[in-house]
């Protein structure tokens, strides 16, 4: 899913310093999954923001909305009977979300309250980690189903460079050299011959070097 | 069989739980006590080792007060008792006022006295600064002046205790035997005046630090790691000098030491109440040679009908204590048919009562002295939106009744601890047929307005108001018992629940029943275990109700008590059995090792490998000359930081043995404390008196072992010569760690172990025997290494404890309570993997999680992490828990 | 000038708090008016938002009175809540709220400290003075 964090409450209440009245909208989607803009972050950000404000001696008056997911139209939809109450939106998604309600309401202003990060999974209860670039043409298999490109700092391809270190990475100690685990993947499993076998260049025209990518599903689009 | 109702002489923590056992099984009580009220010595304690749970005490002390089956009669003596088994006839004497009852049978839980060290000229006992343990609790205690010298009030810089004051010595008073609690609360105090004041030195002078008890070496090094000072030396005199007391000693080197304390604590032992002993010298009770009451395993007397448990019986802690009781209960209702005071009725059907306008009944509870309160609360309700106000004693009777005449809806409880009195309301407002979660309590405490006492009722009134609890189901109880593992514990708990007439069914995985117990030749103090276990085994073998299956594991389990469903897998066949509560008694084994040439040479042998040679060839140690044991191998250490209780006294009571077979044998002890505790103390003076040698170690300079010429030489450092001596022997017994068989089984029925890995209490406390869940039992050596005694005791104590589930018919579940709206799930797994007691599952079907209803003990600690609200507690939703805010600080 | 009285809310539970309560009223320590005590059964209920509604509210304080770490009935309750009181506290710095406005405590009925760590917690807010 895609994992998100919540931007520092200081540069949000930059963003609307000047404006009285502002709508927070989370979204039920991946980013309640991440307890960063569910209902309860909505709740807590608005709080956070009116008491803020009461202390600047600067009220305001702060809506809170929670949509089912802010990548389909018909839920960003739903604001529309109370949008026109308020002077900014601040929306919780991903950075689809606040896109999607500057498209359909192009007269309101919209920030962001989160920085989208990466897509990822739980490794373990309130930890998350990258795993997928969206480099468009997964090829996992090749390397014991694990991605070099999301997981090595310098997305090789071809095998680890000379900074592995004891099975981390040289950026940091943190980091995993995906490598390593990939070639002792492999040997435990027999295949590292696997890694000799010769294949074409990565094309990166599907990543987002090729620029901005859409999806058309044929059978399904009117 | 004889019927009627039940005597219990005594009201401490013993006494308190074999009266709430035995109601529960069905009897009327009469709890009698000489002091003004119940609770025995635990009031005057500050704080319980290894985790404080005295507060739980008064939780047990209301629910006996408010039972309708148990007459508490205070200040109260028994004047005489007459008749037999079956017909007693006991004359009380209350404040000068007699009266006679008429009992079926007697339990005696007089509890003990603390010694009296005036006996004791050297320990200057009459000097203000040497007190008493006991004396000293009180000081510990928060609404006390404080740690001071009684001879000038001055904060004391340094404080001593000394022990064994009272017990193992027959020179100056007759206590052959160890009170088994001294070191731990002589830790426990030590610890709690380190924690008021860091700067007091505390030094504890001892023989033997006796840690053996679930958690309590934990308990010592957490004790040492605070600073704790530890002096192995048993201080002989205690010179005064004006307000300091000089204490002189002698350490192992030779070194003399001469030290001066402000405050010097004698840790006395236990001695069996005197009271109490002249009640049995008049029953013709059979007493031990120490003077407490003397009982078989199951808690009779040497007189039919009378009955004894607790400390009573001989020293024992508090965990002890309870499952005595419940094991002595048990005991009553295999003899005795009960005879309630009252019998319960069958209570009406739950209605719905979302549709009636709310009716509010006002109740409170406060002591007589609570005038002031009284006052306040009339004056205060007057206004209220209340139909009636009404101040209660019995708290169950007179609710029902007053719901009843004035069809109130819900209820508001006010009094000074709430939540003691929660169970109490919950039956009063379920036997009007009404959900049991419809009320709100109010704090009666710390008020000192009108305003403040309105608040609170105000606050509990909008609470009705606005929501409904959850909807309650009564889940019929499945008349079935699932035992774990064909042990003495297991079988002893079969036996108990099949006898009492429920069926059983009993899991072993190997495949015959007896576990190690089969391999012992005797007991410490010379019970055939073996034969008894087989005397458990054959009555298993013949009994109609019991499934005995061996060669069988357990793959899963759900439910909770009254209903559980366990797949068992028994020959690649999987079988599924519905029932009402779960015993296990998985058991341990005897750890291996590595160190001391085990494996290497035939010579050594592992403590169970060498009780088994004991019991198949004895003869063969007729030509050993010379045999050690090595304790500790492998624990109390980093490996297995705890104590596995029975080692110790396995190789007293076996040097014995071997003494025995051969006169001639040179044997050596060589260990770091000896932990003989209890009775067991006199085995080990006994050991002394044979002959055996007994050689202390510690970690830092262990015994080495090498085997030339056919024979083993073993070096060890001895502290008093100060050398390393050099013992040829013939033999080397090593006393591993217990490791215990919980780990899978835990997983399966998702309750909690402890950091050794033992089965963990009930977060309840004072529940021995109880796990993290309702209605599963843990029992034995899974819970903890224990003696057969104490095993056979615990089995007892939990077939209790399982018989009152299974007597019902029926367990009201739910209300207040978790739950998931599936809509709103995001089937993150949150809830399942914060839950502490396990209970949310993805349910797939629903594609959401589900909290069963029956499982949920109702914290909220997942409705607080569900990161999409979609799990609601109506009784404590957000709403109110935000409204809190608005309404309470509204000007 | 009125004598600044702080409003707090102070959230206990009904096991280790409630116990500690006990010993205070028998000490008969009695807690001002303008100290609101709320229960719960468990204080890993209370959430952040729980937490910060309150100075929204115009609350001055907020305390959270729970069990000791080894104690607790429901094994993790205290926990969970120590965690969110930290985090409320970064929030409360952010936003320009001095974060000892808020505080978890374990207590025991061992120490008896309910009213004195509610006291404690007066004295410091009313030198930090009124929220707003």
């Amino acid at each position: 899913m895609i994992v998100a964090e919540q931007k520092p409450i200081n540069e949000i209440l930059d963003m609307i310093k000047d404006l009285k009245k502002v709508l927070v909208v989370g979204c039920k989607g991946c980013v309640t999954v991440c307890n960063v803009g569910g209902e309860k972050e909505v709740s807590i950000l608005a709080t956070s923001i009116r008491i803020a404000r009461k202390k600047q001696k600067k009220e305001v008056e702060v809506g809170e909305k929670v949509l089912e997911r802010q990548c389909d139209p018909e839920y960003i939809e739903e604001l529309k009977d109370i949008i026109d109450d308020y002077e900014g939106v601040i929306s919780l998604a991903c950075g689809v979300g606040p896109q999607f309600i500057a498209e359909r309401f192009p007269e309101k202003l919209v920030f962001p309250a989160v920085n989208t990060k990466f897509i990822g999974g739980a490794i373990e209860h309130g930890v998350w980690a990258e795993r997928c670039a969206g480099c468009g043409e997964c090829v996992i298999h090749y390397y014991g189903g694990m991605c070099p490109i999301a997981r090595c700092s310098k997305s090789l391809m071809n095998g680890p460079c000379g900074g592995s270190n004891h099975g981390k990475c040289e950026v940091s100690p943190e980091i995993d050299c995906i490598w390593d685990k990939i070639v002792r993947k492999l040997m435990a499993q027999g295949r590292l011959d696997d890694l000799l076998k010769i294949r074409p260049p990565k094309s990166w025209l599907t990543a987002r070097d090729g620029g901005p990518r859409k999806m058309v599903r044929e059978e399904l689009a009117k | 069989m004889q019927k009627g109702k039940i005597l219990v002489i005594g009201g401490g923590i013993s006494g308190i739980e074999a009266s709430l056992q035995l109601s529960s099984l069905g009897y009327g009580v009469y709890l009698v006590e000489r002091s003004g009220d119940l609770g025995g010595k635990i009031p005057d304690l500050h704080r319980i080792y290894p985790i404080c749970s005295c507060c739980k005490l008064n939780t047990k002390v209301f629910s006996c007060k408010q039972d309708p089956n148990i007459k508490v009669m205070l200040n109260t003596e028994v004047e005489s008792i007459e008749g037999e088994f079956g017909k007693f006839e006991v004359t009380l004497k209350e404040d000068g006022n007699f009266s006679k009852i008429n009992v079926a049978g007697i339990v005696i839980s007089g509890g003990f006295e603390p010694f009296d060290p005036s006996v004791y000229e050297n320990y200057a006992y009459s000097h203000p600064n040497v007190l008493t343990s006991l004396e000293y609790e009180k000081m510990q205690k928060p609404f006390s002046e404080g740690i001071k010298r009684p001879s000038d009030g001055k904060v004391p810089e340094r404080i001593a205790w000394i022990q064994c004051v009272g017990s193992r010595d027959i020179n100056r008073c007759d206590a052959p035997y160890c009170s088994s609690v001294c070191c731990m609360y002589a830790l426990k105090e030590a610890l709690n005046t380190k924690e008021i004041n860091e700067k007091i030195d505390t030094a504890i002078f001892y023989m033997d630090m006796r840690a053996h008890g679930k958690g309590f070496e934990r308990y010592m090094n957490d004790a040492l790691e605070k600073g704790v000072r530890l002096v192995r030396c048993r201080i002989h005199t205690v010179e005064p000098n004006g307000d300091r007391l000089i204490l002189r000693y002698v350490d192992e080197k030779g070194e003399p030491y001469k030290e001066e304390f402000d405050l010097v604590v004698l840790s006395v032992g236990l001695r069996p109440s005197k009271e109490t002993v002249e009640i049995a010298k008049k029953l013709n009770l059979e007493l031990d040679e120490a003077g407490f009451i003397k009982t078989d395993l199951f808690g009779r007397t040497n007189v039919s009908g009378i009955f004894a448990c607790g400390s009573v019986c001989g020293p024992c802690d508090i965990n002890q204590a309870i499952v005595q009781a419940d094991s002595v209960a048990l005991t009553v209702s295999s003899l005795i048919e009960p005879e309630p005071f009252s019998s319960p009725e069958r209570p009406p059907e739950i209605r719905d009562i979302k549709d009636e306008e709310p009716k509010i009944l006002f109740a409170y509870h406060i002591c007589p002295e609570m005038k002031e309160a009284e006052e306040r609360i009339e004056r205060v309700t007057k206004d209220l939106d209340l139909v009636k106000v009404l101040k209660v004693e019995d708290i169950k009777g007179e609710i029902s009744s007053s719901i009843k005449e004035t069809s109130a809806n819900r209820v508001i409880f006010a009094s000074c601890t709430p939540s003691v009195h929660k169970k109490t309301v919950e039956e009063a407002l379920r036997s009007c047929g009404l959900n049991p979660y419809l009320y709100e309590t109010v704090d009666l405490r710390l008020i000192e307005t009108d305003e403040q006492l309105k608040e609170r009722i105000l606050y509990a009134i909008y609470r009705l108001k606005k929501d409904l609890p959850l909807p309650v189901t009564e889940i019929p109880v499945e008349k079935h018992a699932l035992v774990i593992g064909g042990g003495l514990s297991g079988l002893e708990a079969a036996v108990n629940i099949s006898e009492a007439g429920y069926p059983v069914t009993i899991v072993e995985k190997t495949g015959r029943l007896g576990g190690h117990a089969l391999y012992v030749k005797e007991t410490w103090d010379g019970m055939d275990i073996k034969g008894y276990v087989r005397e458990l085994i054959s009555k298993l073998e013949k009994s109609e109700r019991v499934n005995i299956m061996l060669n069988t594991e357990v793959e899963r389990s759900i439910g909770t008590a009254g209903r559980f469903l366990t797949t068992l897998v028994q020959d690649g066949k999987r079988i599924q059995i519905r029932h009402a509560v779960t015993v296990i008694a998985t058991g341990g084994e005897v750890a291996r090792t590595d160190e001391y040439l085990y494996g290497k040479s035939d010579k050594v042998y592992l403590w169970s490998e060498l009780s088994k040679k004991l019991l198949e060839e004895p003869e063969f140690f007729k030509s050993i000359k010379s045999a050690v044991f090595i304790q500790c191998v492998g624990s109390r250490d980093k490996d297995h930081p705890y104590c596995s209780n029975i080692c110790c006294s396995f190789s007293v009571k076996t040097a014995l043995e071997l003494k025995k077979l051969n006169p001639d044998m040179d044997i050596y002890i060589i260990n770091r404390d000896i932990r003989t505790f209890g009775m067991k103390e006199i085995l080990y003076r006994e050991a002394r008196k044979s002959g055996i040698v007994f050689i202390r170690y510690d970690l830092e300079r262990r015994p080495k072992v090498e085997e030339k010429d056919g024979k083993l030489n073993i070096t060890v450092f001895d502290p008093i010569l100060q050398r390393d001596i050099l013992i040829e022997a013939d033999l080397l017994s090593l006393q591993t760690a217990i490791e215990p068989n919980t780990n899978e089984i835990s997983e399966i029925f998702g309750i909690a172990v402890d950091q050794d890995g033992f089965f963990r209490e009930s977060p309840e406390k004072m529940k021995p025997v109880d796990s993290t869940k309702e209605g599963i039992f843990v029992i034995g050596i899974a819970n903890y290494p224990k003696d057969a005694k104490e095993c056979i005791e615990q089995a007892r104590a939990a077939s209790s404890r399982a018989i009152s589930i299974l007597k019902k018919e029926s367990i009201v579940k739910g209300g207040a309570v978790a739950e998931v709206d599936p809509g709103k799930c995001a089937v993150c797994c949150t809830c399942v993997r914060t839950c502490p007691f396990h209970v949310p599952y993805i349910d797939h079907s629903r594609g959401a999680a589900y909290i069963d209803p029956a499982l949920c003990v109702g914290c909220g600690i997942c409705v607080a992490e569900c990161p999409g609200k979609a799990i609601k507690m109506p009784y404590l939703s957000d709403q109110m828990l935000l409204q809190t805010a608005e309404i309470l600080l509204k000007e | 000038m009125q004598e600044f009285r702080p409003k707090i809310i102070a959230f206990y539970c009904s096991n280790c708090a409630s116990s500690a309560a006990d010993v205070s009223e028998r000490m008969k320590q009695k807690i001002s008016e303008n100290v609101k005590i709320v229960p719960v059964p468990c204080t890993g209920r209370i959430e952040i938002l729980h937490l910060l509604k309150p100075f929204e509210k115009g609350a001055d304080a907020v305390c959270v009175l729970g069990c000791q770490e080894d104690s607790c009935q429901y094994i993790r309750g205290i926990i969970q809540v120590k965690k969110r009181v930290e985090h409320v506290k970064k929030i409360l710095e952010k936003i320009g709220i001095e974060p000892e406005r808020i505080e978890v405590f374990s207590l025991s009925a061992s120490k008896g400290d309910f009213v004195d760590v509610i006291n404690k917690m007066i004295d410091k807010v009313k030198n930090l003075g009124p929220i707003y």
